[in-house]
């Protein structure tokens, strides 16, 4: 019972920073980067190149 | 034009279930202006978490009142097949996500409160614990991306991909080899190599929060398209999903020691 307790108040925590800070702009430091994913660049094709330098990055 | 810009920017994302070309498509059925905000993915992330854990519920109840795994199995393979079909109509067409993630989120909910209650019925309090711990992950997950404490960049997606689509593989190995004497054993077995496995997966699964973040940031960022909130929630609920699967596989292989 006060397992269940300490799971609860876990839960609920963690749920009230995620629809708190979710809503929130990432910091500069996260979103300023050069080194960024490209979400329009295809995986594959990243793994391609990957592949044709032989396996290095 | 702005929908063009978007959707040329936001050709994929790292999400296992998200490796459909129609992502890349100029789709001709976006009749709207309105652009994606990080409070609506935010919004449908907790709606759809909703509809999931009301379905589980309902398997849940259903299990714990006749006692019998049998009564939900039907609702569980129902709830499996259908969400698989959701899911692909959904990465293979990105714009019909508001009303085909919802239903993604309901089926899924079926196959996994019946998981959840089968464990429940052999751990007391354990699918309590896994929830707590997949919802503690992806608050810490969250913190650590948007203070910048984790930067996800392109090797780290593709390493995350390549992990990603070992374990599937091994999966589905294991799944067929099952058909044919046996599966892999150390997988599903709570050796300390099992255990040590299911730790790795965890892992993983877990890392993926940190891309579908990633996604949802970058997409809101540009002003991509409406629709990317429900698609960006989605991917969300898929990672979860999957996270409290292995979690609660991870518990049980623990428990199972003792």
């Amino acid at each position: 019972m006060g397992s269940d307790l300490f799971y609860s108040i876990i839960i609920i925590i963690s749920l009230g920073i995620f629809f708190y800070f979710g809503n929130f702009r990432a910091s500069n430091k996260q979103t300023e980067r050069p080194d960024r994913i490209n979400w329009g660049k295809s995986v594959f094709k990243k793994l391609k190149k990957f592949g044709d330098k032989g396996g290095r990055f | 034009m702005a929908r063009h810009r978007a959707l040329e920017m936001f050709g994929r994302s790292g999400n296992p279930a998200f490796k459909s070309k129609a992502f890349t498509h100029h789709s001709s059925d976006f009749t709207t202006n309105e652009v994606m905000t990080l409070s609506g993915a935010v919004n449908k992330t907790g709606l759809y978490l909703l509809l999931c854990i009301l379905s589980a519920a309902w398997t849940w109840n259903i299990f714990f009142s006749s006692g019998d795994p049998s009564s939900v199995s039907g609702l569980m393979i129902f709830g499996l097949i259908g969400g698989l079909v959701a899911a692909m109509v959904t990465i293979f067409k990105p714009t019909a996500a508001n009303i085909t993630a919802p239903i993604y989120a309901l089926l899924q909910g079926l196959a996994v409160g019946g998981i959840s209650a089968m464990y429940e019925s052999s751990f007391d309090g354990i699918v309590m614990q896994a929830v707590a711990l997949t919802f503690g992950t992806l608050a810490a997950l969250l913190l650590a991306y948007k203070s910048g404490l984790i930067k996800p960049t392109e090797n780290f997606r593709l390493m995350l991909f390549a992990a990603t689509g070992g374990i599937f593989v091994l999966y589905l190995v294991s799944f067929i080899m099952s058909f044919f004497g046996g599966p892999i054993g150390f997988i599903h077995s709570n050796s300390l190599m099992g255990i040590g496995f299911s730790l790795v997966v965890v892992a993983i699964a877990a890392l993926n929060l940190v891309l579908d973040f990633d996604f949802i940031e970058q997409a809101a960022e540009q002003g991509a398209p409406k629709y990317l909130e429900a698609y960006g929630a989605f991917s969300l609920m898929v990672t979860l999903i999957w996270l409290y699967l292995e979690i609660l596989r991870l518990l049980a292989k623990i428990y199972s020691r003792d």
